[in-house]
C-alpha cells in the first residue's frame, strides 16, 4: 500500500478502536455496557451521548427483530460484538477483496489507488485533499461540512444534541437502537439560512476508511431558504469486512428550504444493509431524495419523509436492481401532517438471475393534512421467470379533501421492442442493456452527470453479467 | 355463540406492524347456530345436497375456518342453469355455510341475498370445473349493529371463470375475505366489489388471487363510498406464481370520499415470480371533483344532491354485474335513498 | 448488376400458423421493387422475416442476402450486413433518446467509435430533410410521437444507417399528404446518393410516385402469385386484386 500519497488518518478513533480489545471481544458475546462505555470513552463522547448510547443499548436488548421483509438468518445476531468491533483478524487485506469486486473497479476504470480505499483497504488518499478544499469552499459562506465526532464538541455541539436522533429514535426498530448505541464517524453538516450551496456536498469521502461506514449517522441541517444537494456513496463497490451495515441518516429541512439527497448504494454482494433514513420538512419546504440501490446481499431501506409543515413537499425517485443472490426490500415512506402538503414516490425496480426486490412503501395522510397530494408509482421489470418481484404499497389516508393515487406495474421487456432496437444492428445484450437503462432513466436524470455515466456503466455491468 | 379473538384477514405477505394493516383483529361473538337457507329461486338444472360440503378450496379469512362447524348446503350445477336466489336472515346471530360446485362446462349463476339483526357468518365455497362459469352476487343488507364475516373461496379449472358481483351495504363491522386459486389454463377471476360504509361502520376486506395456471386472468375492482367518521380496508394480493406464464391480473380502486374523518386504508400487493405476466394496480381516491360540482351545479344541483348522484352511479355501475333481473332490482332499491328510509322506520 | 437478396422457396409459420409458402424473390443492387397484396396476404410477414423476427419461424428455405445464407442469423446481424426494415409500427422506447440511440447503432454497426461533431452534423441535414423538429433529437425513441413523426423517424434511420437493402413496410400509412411527400424524398434521397434497393410492402400506392419501380410482386393468401414490371402497379391500381385473388384460389 505504498503507492500514492497516504495521508495520515485523521479519525485515530477509527484505527484505534479496531486495534484494541480483541481479548475483551472474545470474553463477551453479547453487546454489553462495558463495550458502549468503551466505545463512548474512546470516541470522547460528551456525558449526554455516552447516556444515549447506554439507553440506546437497553432498548436494543429489548426488541425483536422484524417479523416481515427478508430474511436476516445470515446475521449472528447472538455475536453481534463481531459487528460492532472487527476483530483484527478480519481486518482488510487488498487479496481478501472479492475478484467480483476487483473486476469491476477494472471496468470501472477506477485508478488503483482508489480502488484500495472504496474496498476499504487502504488509508485516505488524496481525495482527503479533495474534501478539505471542498469544505474550505464552503465554509466561506458560512457552511459547516465536518465529521459529527468532532463536531459534536465544538460551536455546534448543543445543535447536535438536540437533533441527534430525534427524527430516527432508537425505539423505531432494533437496528436503529443499536445505531444509537453504537455509532461512530458519519458527516455533519449545516446550511445557514438562506445559502444557497452550488455545489453538491458528497459523503463519499469520509466514508472509505476500513470499518467506517458502518454505523456512521448523517445529520443534515438545512436552515430557512437554504438550498443544498447532498450525495453519499458512489457507485463502485464498497467492500466491509464486517457484513453489517445499519446507518442512520437524520434530515432537516427548515422552511421554505430544499433538500436533495442522493444515493447509489452499491455495498459488496454480502452486505446487510439495514440503514434508516428520514427527513423532516418545515413549512414550505422541499425535500427530494434520489437513490440507487445496487449492491448489499440483503436490504431494508424506506427513506421517510414527515411532512410536517404546510406547503412543504418531497419528491422521491428511486431504482432497484437485484441480481443473483440479492434480496433488495427497498422503497419509501412519507406522513403528511401540514395542510396542502404533497408527495411524489416514483421507484423502478429490476430482478434478474434470481434476484428478489420487493417494493415497499406506506403513504400516510394524516387528519389535518387538508388538500395534500399524494402520488406513487412503482413499475417493475422482471428479465427472467427465476427472479421475484414483489409490491407492497400502503395507503392510510385519514382526511376526505386529500388526492391520493396509486399505479404499481409488473412486466417483462418486450420482445417487439428488442428485435426493433436488433433490426437497427444492435446485439441482443446490447438492445437488452439499452431498454433496462431507459428503464432506469427516472434516476439518471436526476443525478449529475459523472454519477448518471456511473449508474449507466453499473447496469451495464449487470446486464453483461460481468459481474457475479 | 361464543364471543372469540381471533385474526381475519391476513395479508399473505407482512409489512410494517406499527400500520396496524397486516391483519384485522375480532373480538366478539362467533356464532354456532346454523342458518337455514331460503331458497327462493332455484332452476331445475340445479341440484341440492344437504350437509355436504366441498374440501380443499383455501379461505383468505384467517382464523375463521374451525370456527365454521354449522349445517350446510351444496349447490350442484351440471348445465347451463338459469339464475338461482338463496336468503338468509341472520337474526339472532347464525353462521351459513354454502357451497357450489359448476361441473365441466356448467353454468351456475347464483344470488344470495343477507338480511338480519345480529352477527352474521357467512361462509362459500367454490368449484368450478373446467370450463364451467360461476356468477356470484352477493347482496349485504344486514342491520346497522350487526357484525358481518364473509368468507368467499373458490378454485377454477381450465377454462373456468368466476365472477364475483358483491355489495356491501349495511352492517357495523364488516369483513370480507375472497380467496381465489386460478389453478387451470386461461381460468379467470372477475370482482367487482361496490360499498357504502356510513358513519362508525367499518369494512375489511382481503381479496387473494392465486396466479398458478397459464393465461390466468384476473380483475378485481373495488368502487365505493366512505361517509364521515367511516373506517375502511382494502387488502388485495395478486400472486403471480411461477409457470402462470402469460397471466393477467389487475386491481383498481375508486373511492369517494364524503364528509370528513374517515380511515381509509388500501394495501394493494402484487407478488410475481414469472417473468411472462402483467400485473396492475391503481387507485383513485378523492372527494368529488369540483369541477364535477361545478358543473352540475350550473345546471341547477346542489353540492349534497351532486354527491349523492355520484355515489348512487357508483353502485349502479356494480349492480349493472348481478346476473339476475330481479337481484338487480332488489338492490337498485336498496341504495335508494327512500329504501333507506323505511328500513330505519 | 449483381444479387443482392435472393429468397428461395421460404416458408414461415407464427405461432404454429402456416403463413409463407414457398415465397420466392430476387432483388438486386439498386433496384426498387414493390410487395403488393390484400390485407392479410402476408406482406407484413415478409418483411419480418426477413429481418429475422424471432416470433416467427422459417421452417424451409433460404435467405441469401449479399452472398451469405443468413436464414438463421439474428436481426443485428441482418443489420450489420446492411439491412433495414421500417417498422409498420415502430416501438416506443421510454428513456432512450433518439440521439443516443442512432449513435449507439452506427457505432455499433461500423464497430467505430463516432466524432460527435460529424455524427451531429449528418443528424441535422437528415432531420431537415425530413423537417423533424431538431428538439426530436433529445426525445425518447418514439414515446409520445405522432404516427406521422414515427414514420419519419424510420427514414430518418434510413437515412443515418444508408443500408443496402431498404425495407419499406408500409411507410406510407397514415400519413397526409405533406408527410407523404417528405417521407418520400427521404427515400429517394437514400436511393440516389446510396444506389440503395428497395422493397416497398404497400397495399396502397401513393408512396410509389415519389419514384421508379423496377419489379412488382403480388402476393395473395402467402403465396407470391405474379411477378411484373412497373406497370403492374397502375393495373391494379385500376382493378384491384380480384384477378389475382382468383389466381391464388387455384
Amino acid at each position: 500500500m505504498k503507492e500514492k500519497s497516504q495521508v495520515e488518518s485523521i479519525d485515530r478513533n477509527m484505527y484505534d478502536f479496531r486495534n484494541e480489545d480483541t481479548d475483551n471481544y472474545k470474553l463477551n458475546a453479547g453487546l454489553t455496557e462495558g463495550i458502549v462505555d468503551k466505545i463512548s470513552k474512546e470516541k470522547n463522547d460528551p456525558v449526554w451521548m455516552n447516556l444515549f448510547r447506554l439507553q440506546s443499548l437497553q432498548i436494543y436488548n429489548s426488541m425483536s427483530v422484524p417479523d416481515w421483509g427478508p430474511p436476516i438468518d445470515g446475521l449472528d445476531m447472538d455475536n453481534i460484538v463481531t459487528y460492532v468491533r472487527p476483530n483484527t483478524k478480519m481486518s482488510a487485506k487488498w487479496s481478501d477483496v472479492p475478484d467480483e469486486i476487483k473486476d469491476t473497479f477494472e471496468r470501472l476504470g477506477i485508478p488503483q489507488a482508489e480502488r484500495k480505499s472504496l474496498a476499504g483497504v487502504g488509508a485516505q488518499y488524496d481525495s482527503e485533499l479533495v474534501y478539505h478544499n471542498v469544505r474550505e469552499e464552503v465554509a466561506a459562506m458560512g457552511v459547516v461540512y465536518t465529521d459529527l465526532e468532532s463536531a459534536m464538541h465544538g460551536e455546534y455541539a448543543d445543535m447536535i444534541r438536540s437533533h441527534f436522533m430525534k427524527l430516527v429514535k432508537p425505539t423505531d426498530h432494533k437496528f436503529a437502537a443499536l445505531h444509537g448505541a453504537v455509532w461512530s464517524g458519519g458527516s455533519f453538516v449545516y446550511v445557514p439560512p438562506h445559502v444557497k450551496v452550488e455545489i453538491p456536498l458528497q459523503s463519499y469521502f469520509r466514508l472509505n476508511a476500513p470499518g467506517a461506514g458502518q454505523f456512521e449517522h448523517t445529520l443534515i441541517i438545512v436552515d430557512e431558504g437554504a438550498d443544498l444537494h447532498f450525495i453519499e456513496g458512489c457507485s463502485a463497490p464498497k467492500y466491509n469486512v464486517a457484513n453489517l451495515h445499519a446507518g442512520c441518516v437524520e434530515l432537516f429541512v427548515g422552511k421554505n428550504a430544499r433538500l436533495r439527497y442522493s444515493t447509489i448504494e452499491n455495498w459488496s454482494k454480502n452486505m446487510y444493509n439495514l440503514n434508516t433514513k428520514r427527513a423532516t420538512v418545515e413549512e414550505g419546504g422541499t425535500m427530494e431524495w434520489v437513490s440507487g440501490s445496487f449492491g448489499s446481499h440483503v436490504s431494508y431501506l424506506y427513506p421517510m419523509t414527515i411532512l410536517k409543515g404546510k406547503n412543504s413537499r418531497m419528491e422521491f425517485t428511486g431504482i432497484t436492481f437485484a441480481g443473483k443472490g440479492q434480496n433488495l426490500d427497498t422503497g419509501a415512506k412519507v406522513v403528511h401532517i401540514g395542510e396542502n402538503t404533497s408527495s411524489y414516490i416514483n421507484t423502478k425496480s429490476i430482478s434478474k438471475d434470481g434476484g428478489i426486490s420487493t417494493f415497499r412503501s406506506s403513504v400516510i395522510v394524516g387528519k389535518n393534512a387538508h388538500k395534500s397530494k399524494a402520488a406513487v408509482s412503482c413499475q417493475s421489470l422482471m428479465l427472467d421467470d427465476i427472479s421475484r418481484s414483489d409490491t407492497i404499497p400502503a395507503m392510510d389516508i385519514r382526511t376526505g379533501d386529500a388526492d391520493v393515487g396509486h399505479e404499481a406495474r409488473i412486466g417483462r421487456i418486450s420482445d417487439d421492442a428488442v428485435f426493433y432496437l436488433m433490426s437497427r444492428g444492435i446485439s441482443e445484450e446490447d438492445a437488452r442493456a439499452m431498454i433496462v437503462g431507459g428503464f432506469a432513466d427516472n434516476v439518471s436524470k436526476e443525478l449529475p452527470l459523472e454519477y448518471a455515466v456511473e449508474m449507466n456503466n453499473l447496469i451495464r455491468l449487470e446486464m453483461k453479467g460481468a459481474i457475479g | 355463540m361464543t364471543t372469540e379473538n381471533i385474526i381475519l384477514n391476513p395479508l399473505p405477505v407482512r409489512t410494517w406492524n406499527s400500520l396496524k394493516m397486516n391483519e384485522a383483529k375480532y373480538t366478539g361473538d362467533v356464532p354456532t347456530d346454523s342458518c337455514t337457507p331460503e331458497i327462493a329461486k332455484l332452476p331445475e338444472e340445479l341440484r341440492i345436497i344437504h350437509n355436504e360440503t366441498l374440501d380443499n378450496v383455501k379461505s383468505a379469512a384467517g382464523e375463521l375456518s374451525t370456527l365454521l362447524t354449522g349445517d350446510s348446503i351444496l349447490i350442484e350445477s351440471g348445465s347451463e342453469a338459469s339464475p338461482a336466489v338463496i336468503n338468509y336472515d341472520f337474526t339472532g346471530g347464525k353462521q351459513a355455510r354454502l357451497f357450489l360446485h359448476a361441473k365441466e362446462n356448467a353454468v351456475l349463476p347464483m344470488s344470495v341475498v343477507v338480511t338480519g339483526e345480529g352477527t352474521a357468518v357467512l361462509e362459500i365455497k367454490i368449484q368450478a370445473d373446467s370450463g364451467s362459469t360461476v356468477d356470484l352476487s352477493v347482496i349485504q343488507s344486514v342491520g346497522t349493529d350487526s357484525d358481518v364475516i364473509t368468507d368467499i373461496g373458490c378454485t377454477c379449472e381450465a377454462n373456468a371463470s368466476f365472477k364475483l358481483t358483491k355489495l356491501e351495504l349495511g352492517g357495523k363491522n364488516e369483513y370480507v375475505a375472497v380467496s381465489v386459486d386460478l389453478c387451470g389454463e386461461h381460468s379467470a377471476f372477475s370482482a367487482n366489489s361496490g360499498y357504502r360504509v356510513k358513519t362508525n361502520q367499518s369494512l375489511d376486506m382481503n381479496y387473494v388471487v392465486r396466479h398458478a395456471g397459464r393465461k390466468t386472468e384476473s380483475n378485481i375492482f373495488a368502487s365505493g363510498i366512505l361517509e364521515n367518521d367511516s373506517t375502511k380496508i382494502f387488502r388485495g394480493t395478486i400472486d403471480l406464481i411461477n409457470g402462470c406464464a402469460g397471466a393477467k391480473g389487475t386491481e383498481n380502486e375508486d373511492i369517494l370520499l364524503l364528509g370528513d374523518d374517515q380511515v381509509n386504508q388500501t394495501i394493494p400487493l402484487i407478488l410475481c415470480d414469472e417473468e411472462d405476466v402483467e400485473g396492475n394496480h391503481g387507485a383513485s381516491i378523492g372527494r368529488l371533483d369540483d369541477n364535477i360540482i361545478f358543473y352540475l351545479g350550473s345546471r341547477g344541483i346542489s353540492s349534497e344532491a351532486a354527491e349523492d348522484i355520484i355515489a348512487h352511479a357508483k353502485l349502479d355501475a356494480i349492480i349493472s354485474h348481478i346476473p339476475d333481473e330481479d337481484m338487480k332490482t332488489l338492490a337498485h332499491s336498496l341504495i335508494s335513498p327512500e329504501a333507506d328510509g323505511g328500513e330505519d322506520a | 448488376m449483381s444479387t443482392l437478396l435472393s429468397v428461395n422457396n421460404l416458408n414461415v409459420s407464427i405461432d404454429d400458423k402456416h403463413i409463407l409458402h414457398d415465397v420466392s424473390m430476387q432483388i438486386n443492387e439498386g433496384e426498387a421493387h414493390v410487395l403488393m397484396g390484400p390485407n392479410g396476404a402476408g406482406k407484413s410477414t415478409l418483411g419480418y422475416a426477413l429481418m429475422g423476427n424471432p416470433q416467427y419461424t422459417v421452417n424451409s428455405g433460404k435467405i441469401v442476402f449479399d452472398g451469405n445464407d443468413i436464414t438463421s442469423e439474428s436481426p443485428d446481424k441482418r443489420a450489420k450486413a446492411g439491412m433495414f426494415l421500417s417498422f409498420q409500427t415502430p416501438l416506443e422506447v421510454p428513456g432512450l433518446t433518439v440521439e443516443s440511440f442512432l449513435r449507439s447503432a452506427l457505432e455499433q454497426r461500423t464497430g467505430k467509435r463516432i466524432k460527435l461533431f460529424d455524427f451531429k452534423k449528418k443528424l441535422a441535414t437528415a432531420m431537415e430533410l425530413l423537417q423533424l423538429d431538431p428538439s426530436y433529437a433529445k426525445r425518447d425513441l418514439n414515446v409520445g410521437f405522432s404516427g406521422g413523426e414515427k414514420k419519419k423517424t424510420e427514414i430518418l434511420q434510413l437515412l443515418m444507417f444508408r443500408p443496402k437493402l431498404a425495407i419499406l413496410d408500409e411507410t406510407d400509412s397514415g400519413l397526409d399528404v405533406d408527410a407523404v411527400r417528405l417521407v418520400s424524398q427521404g427515400i429517394k434521397t437514400y436511393l440516389e446518393e446510396e444506389n440503395g434497393a428497395l422493397l416497398v410492402i404497400t397495399h396502397s400506392t401513393r408512396i410509389l410516385d415519389a419514384f421508379d419501380i423496377d419489379k412488382t410482386h403480388v402476393i395473395v393468401d402467402g403465396h407470391i402469385v405474379a411477378d411484373g414490371d412497373a406497370s403492374m402497379v397502375d393495373e391494379i391500381n385500376q382493378n384491384g386484386y380480384e384477378k389475382y385473388i382468383e389466381l391464388a384460389g387455384k
